[in-house]
């Protein structure tokens, strides 16, 4: 059975069960808790669904028992325990001589390196300054020059190689939906949804459905505001399929 | 003198940040009592966020060892348990984000180890056997919709439903709104009870 046509069953709308959902947990108290109650008493479709919650809220707390608990605390102590008793190598003389002979080493090394370089009359190169940086507006009408290279200066050594210039991609946008959203009429998982402030992850591969998705929202404009990435059956995100699915207006150009 | 209930509630919070206190400053024997104190909650939410007794024990131990390498780091806000389960939490969740970018299997056969024979009779069955193999069936049924559940969402139910958390105490272990809490709780009971059509109430 898909969502749509679970959902087709229960009459009672997504905000209504939000409500039922807080009175059945003792979330809801005061006068929204009594207005809710009386309704209950008149509606039958909702007392039907709340006494459908209740019971598989009731039930569910049986399902997940939990074998005796193990010896924590033993366990814990040994482990500390056995890091308490690992000598720590640089507290210790050895670990101190140690330390000193391997800074012996290095320095030598150092010394041979630098003589081998002096030997072979190679001068210091210095590294080539890549400056990753995106033109704007004024520099690109005054300028055709990119300012993205520090050129050397005459007293500089000449470069082995040309560097490499890197301007970094200004960073893609994030899909932005539409005005309207097209009809559910296939099955994808949702991805990743963001709705204004509030991250939903939901980086399962076989998450929430759309249609899960949506049910939240109080109206199909609500839904404009959120950011929605969709996967496949086999959980490959698309932000282009999000996209098409939504009436998203796809700003990042692809996936 | 009797305490107020203010107090009383108030007590086992003073007495963890008192003992974590002494814990920063070398004291075993008050980290003793917080062990003591929650070692019994934290595997059992380990246990149920991961169905595997090894891997809950593992994590229950790491969770403690850090409390006590970090022992003078944390502030006295609060519940000690809360941050005890919020640490808990993203340490079994980021078990399953490993489990799952590791074997790409579906969460229920990656729970159990070879050697986890772990399982309960279900609940009160009944003394005809027609009727206690359907509710053993709807039993295993819900347990394995539990576990196809989206982590945040189990998270969710499992602090809500089987630890009694409030939907404030939820989102503060979790990090989250309690508006977040209230809707990853609907989408779990909603893909739940779609799992388990045909099965009768969820569970049973």
């Amino acid at each position: 059975m898909n969502d749509r046509s679970f959902r087709r069953q229960h009459t009672v709308e997504a905000a209504e069960e939000k409500a039922l959902q807080r009175l059945l947990h003792g979330e809801l108290r005061g006068p929204e808790a009594r207005q809710l109650r009386e309704r209950l008493d008149r509606e039958p479709a909702l007392a039907r669904r709340y006494a459908e919650l209740e019971a598989s809220w009731s039930a569910l707390g049986e399902s997940l028992p939990v074998p005796p608990t193990p010896d924590v605390e033993s366990a814990v102590r040994a482990r500390l325990g056995e890091t308490d008793r690992a000598p720590a190598l640089w507290d210790t003389a050895y670990g101190g001589l140690l330390a000193a002979a391997m800074l012996l080493v290095g320095a030598g090394l150092g010394w041979w390196a630098q003589d081998l370089w002096t030997a072979s009359g190679a001068a210091p190169q210095e590294p080539a300054v890549v400056v990753a940086q995106t033109p704007t507006a004024d520099e690109t009408v005054e300028s055709s020059t990119p300012p993205s290279i520090r050129q050397p200066t005459p007293t500089e050594p000449p470069r082995a190689a040309a560097p490499v210039e890197r301007v970094e991609e200004p960073a893609a946008a994030a899909p932005r939906l539409a005005s309207t959203t097209r009809p559910l009429d296939e099955d994808f998982e949702v991805w990743s949804a963001t709705l204004g402030d509030e991250p939903e992850w939901n980086d399962e591969l076989f998450s929430s459905s759309v249609d899960e998705l949506l049910a939240e929202a109080e109206s199909p404009r609500q839904v404009e505001g959120w950011d929605v990435t969709l996967a496949d059956g086999w959980g490959l995100p698309s932000t282009s399929m999000a996209a098409a699915y939504l009436g998203l207006e796809d700003a990042a150009g692809g996936d | 003198m009797s305490r107020t209930k203010q107090e009383e509630a108030l007590a086992p919070s003073l007495e963890d940040w008192s003992d974590l206190s002494r814990t920063a400053a070398g004291d075993e024997v008050a980290f003793g009592r917080i062990l003591a104190r929650h070692q019994e909650r934290l595997y059992a939410l380990c246990f149920r966020l991961l169905q595997d007794r090894g891997e809950a024990e593992d994590a229950a131990q790491e969770v403690f060892l850090k409390l006590y390498r970090k022992a003078s780091t944390f502030e006295p806000r609060g519940q000690l348990f809360t941050l005890l389960y919020r640490m808990a939490t993203n340490h079994c969740l980021n078990r399953l984000r490993r489990r799952k970018i590791a074997q790409f299997l579906p969460l229920q056969r990656q729970g159990a180890s070879d050697d986890d024979t772990f399982e309960l009779d279900p609940p009160d069955p009944s003394p005809e056997p027609d009727r206690a193999t359907a509710s053993r069936e709807r039993w295993r049924a819900t347990r394995a919709a539990l576990q196809k559940l989206p982590r945040n969402q189990l998270a969710v139910v499992v602090l809500v439903r089987f630890e009694g958390l409030a939907y404030k105490e939820a989102a503060e272990v979790l990090g989250v709104t309690v508006g977040a809490v209230e809707s990853r709780l609907f989408r779990a009971m909603r893909r739940l009870e779609r799992d388990l059509e045909g099965h009768g109430p969820v569970a049973g």
